[in-house]
């Protein structure tokens, strides 16, 4: 496929990161749209180092990446911080919102439509300085309390998968909830979990096993105009091509 | 002295030989030999941990969960075996190729995708890379010709781009005790003047699943359904259609492994490019054929299936049969055999052989006799071009060793979706057969080859087979006629091979033909078809006489 293998030669030359989170390219679907009139409600939650708060508002590479693909492709929007699973809620329900960066996975597939994907992320189990749990496969982690967020793709998956998880507001909240042993594992996209340590000088250590990746995307409501949608993912695959994505990314180191 | 490493992989090896693979058509120093192969093979990738992914199965889960570790005891290689819906796969299969991102090292993908496979360049040839730039980590005991579905991954150009992990078949699935009741048989015989019996046609199935819902209703004091499906809004509605419904309707044309030119999805091929998927370009999409099978899908759904069916998506529904209270499913994933044959299920009988059969679905008033009889999954080993070459070769290891003789028939006893003829044809598998519904004389039998999965006529799987579950359950939520439904979804499958056509470099791309009037095709010979006499009489087999037909 000829668009398909340009876009994956540009990818295959786009090392922009430490960060195993990148953001990746779409199917260019050639289909002129007129901009929607009403701005888009887009919706995005705190997730460092890749989304955070400043003055009050979104900021961090994957915000500057979605605002040039908005910028780029004409699409009027409002974006602002919530909770994430009271983000991906009020997406659910009302017409005219989108939120990102949400893992995409079957049982949320025919929910929302989607643009797709604009972040990978890997997902590690997190066990107490004090109290290593040793794993070789996920189903070590089994009889143990795994705390993740409420809204987390990952998180989903393991309670799906039967195992016990416990749910945070927030993602950081639960490497406190393991350090005071309420949880046996913190369940964490790895970068994230990795900023977090750093940032406050936690003892925690590396993941025992890195078990799950996935495919995180930006879910609009089906009621927004599929034109619109199909024009942003037309937007995001020419921004890969045209290496603006990669310089967003090193710009932001 | 300390055991040098070579020396404590082989103690692991005879560990999980004695322990976990004791069961094996190899003898145990043939399985011992085998073993030592990996040790030496896998020598330059020690330490590394590789990723790979595959939908969730019984069989998977086992590999994810036990076979890992065996692999990593005996070889050093780490392995992170992921399970995620089969959907969740296909997209980050399409995430790979798109991005050159190495998600994955290997994927466990259907030969569903051979089509794209083959078309693309973006998978490695296998049958190449064994002989050339994968020799040296290539088994020599692998014995290709001893899998039963090697066919399946096999494309027109005579190369072999996947290698088969696990298969299982769609099969009519029925309460054997049931329908062996003499009370029982005697009202349906004279209710509806014949026997009740395994239903060789659509017809027979339907006075089965009236009969059971609204006439028998309640056995042991307990509501019991005719029929089972699943319809919720999910991807896996749409496998519901493209793997079997259609097929099993007739749409399609006569031709083994897939029709042709008029595959059982519907879409026209000339020579190996599509060139149609609705009626009006040739196609059987929105045929006769493909309406009968949706209005019957809907139909037995909303009169015959419990309310639940609704909302369940397949995994949800594989083993929901296990309750004990449904007659008859039109077609059954033998993946769930496992989960069936547990002892203390309603389903299973005290000295633990199965109340269940699996025999040959009945078949719509389309069907003509050199067509396949049903779907088949072959959940296939794929490695991708964009993969680090040590990775992709570690991960062949993996793959090689999850599918080999050494472990292959204890995975298909856990797992019982079996992959080689040797396996099949053991002592073992003749002692468990009485246990297992009739699946080992399904594998044993010419059905084998007639079951089978999506063939190349598909240009790109995971682009085309979105539109199957978003147009169906249109037609399922009532916003449109079954007719309007498959229209739509028709255009929309000719709009997007248009767009592959005009965008691509691909091998055998999509030219569609020309529209010409629906009465024009529907008269030529062969798909797609015109209306038939959709209400024959009901006709059934004994259980003896259906498997016959496997013969």
């Amino acid at each position: 496929m000829k668009r398909l293998s340009v876009l994956g030669s540009n990818h295959r030359a786009f090392k922009c990161s430490k960060l195993i989170a990148m953001f990746v390219g779409l199917l260019l679907i050639s289909v002129q749209v007129d901009v929607q009139a009403k701005p888009l409600h887009v919706v995005t939650f705190v997730e460092k180092p890749l989304i955070y708060q400043k003055s009050g508002e979104p900021v961090g590479v994957v915000v500057d990446v979605v605002k040039e693909l908005f910028r780029q492709a004409g699409v009027e929007y409002k974006l602002r911080l919530m909770p994430p699973k009271r983000a991906l809620l009020t997406t659910a329900e009302t017409d005219s919102f989108c939120v990102f960066p949400i893992a995409r996975s079957q049982e949320r597939e025919a929910r929302f439509q989607w643009v797709s994907p604009v972040l990978i992320s890997r997902h590690g189990l997190f066990s107490h300085p004090d109290k290593a749990i040793k794993l070789r496969t996920l189903e070590d982690a089994k009889p143990y309390k795994l705390g993740s967020y409420l809204g987390s793709g990952a998180g989903e998956y393991l309670e799906n998968s039967g195992f016990k998880v416990e749910y945070a507001g927030r993602n950081e909240l639960n490497a406190r909830k393991l350090l005071k042993k309420r949880i046996d594992l913190w369940v964490s996209d790895i970068e994230s979990a990795r900023f977090l340590i750093r940032d406050e000088r936690l003892p925690i250590a590396e993941p025992e096993l890195v078990f799950f990746t996935t495919v995180r995307a930006m879910a609009c409501n089906p009621g927004v105009d599929s034109a619109v949608v199909k024009r942003l993912q037309q937007t995001i695959t020419q921004m890969y091509r045209s290496g603006d994505v990669e310089k967003i990314y090193r710009t932001n180191n | 002295m300390a055991a040098t490493d070579d020396q404590e992989n082989e103690l692991a090896a005879k560990k999980w030989l004695e322990t976990e693979f004791n069961v094996s058509t190899l003898t145990p120093a043939q399985q011992m030999e085998e073993m030592r192969w990996f040790i030496q093979a896998a020598k330059p990738f020690k330490g590394m941990t590789i990723r790979v992914v595959s939908e969730r199965i019984d069989t998977h889960a086992y590999e994810s969960h036990v076979l890992t570790r065996s692999f990593s005891e005996i070889t050093g290689i780490n392995v992170v075996h992921e399970l995620t819906g089969e959907d969740d796969v296909i997209k980050k299969l399409q995430t790979q190729i798109q991005t050159g991102v190495n998600l994955y090292d290997a994927y466990i993908n259907d030969s569903d995708l051979i089509g794209y496979h083959y078309r693309s360049g973006e998978t490695v040839v296998l049958s190449d890379y064994m002989l050339g730039e994968g020799k040296d980590v290539t088994l020599p005991t692998l014995d290709l010709d001893d899998f039963i579905g090697i066919s399946f991954t096999e494309a027109p150009d005579g190369r072999i781009y996947q290698l088969p992990d696990q298969q299982f078949a769609n099969l009519y699935w029925y309460r054997h005790d049931w329908f062996s009741r003499p009370d029982l048989q005697q009202r349906f015989k004279q209710r509806y003047g014949y026997e009740l019996g395994v239903p060789r046609n659509w017809s027979a199935y339907e006075d089965i699943a009236e009969f059971f819902t609204v006439h028998v209703k309640e056995i042991d004091g307990e509501r019991i359904w005719g029929h089972m499906d699943y319809a919720k809004t999910d991807p896996s509605l749409g496998w519901r259609m493209s793997d079997a419904w259609l097929s099993m309707a007739g749409a399609g044309d006569k031709g083994l492994p897939n029709g042709y030119p008029v595959d059982e999805w519907g879409i026209r091929v000339i020579g190996c490019q599509p060139v149609g998927a609705s009626v009006k370009r040739g196609g059987a999409v929105d045929g006769p054929a493909a309406v009968y099978a949706v209005s019957k899908f809907v139909e037995w759904l909303d009169k015959y299936a419990p309310p639940e069916a609704k909302e369940l998506n397949f995994t949800e529904a594989g083993k929901w049969v296990a309750k004990g209270n449904i007659a008859q499913q039109v077609f059954w994933y033998t993946g769930f055999t496992t989960s069936l044959t547990k002892p203390g299920l309603p389903v299973v009988n005290e000295d633990g052989t199965p109340k269940w059969r699996m025999a040959p679905s009945p078949r719509g008033v389309y069907w003509e006799h050199g067509m396949k009889l049903g779907y088949q999954d072959a959940g296939s080993w794929t490695l991708l071009k964009n993969t680090p070459s040590k990775r992709r070769d570690a991960a062949w290891l993996y793959a090689q060793f999850v599918v080999s003789k050494t472990v292959s028939l204890k995975k298909t006893l856990v797992g019982l979706t079996p992959i080689r003829a040797s396996d099949i044809d053991s002592s073992v598998m003749t002692e468990r057969a009485p246990y297992l519904g009739g699946l080992v004389e399904f594998y044993r039998s010419k059905g084998r080859d007639v079951w089978t999965p999506t063939g190349t006529n598909v240009p790109d799987y995971a682009r085309l087979s979105n539109f199957w579950w978003q147009f169906i359950s249109r037609a399922v939520e009532g916003k449109e006629t079954v007719v309007e439904a498959l229209h739509h979804l028709a255009d929309a499958m000719d709009a997007e091979m248009q767009q592959m056509a005009e965008e691509s470099a691909l091998q055998c791309r999509p030219v569609l033909n020309e529209v010409e009037s629906e009465e024009t095709w529907l008269t030529r010979e062969g798909a797609p078809k015109a209306k038939r006499d959709e209400k024959p009489k009901g006709k059934t087999s004994s259980y003896e006489e259906a498997i016959r037909a496997w013969q």
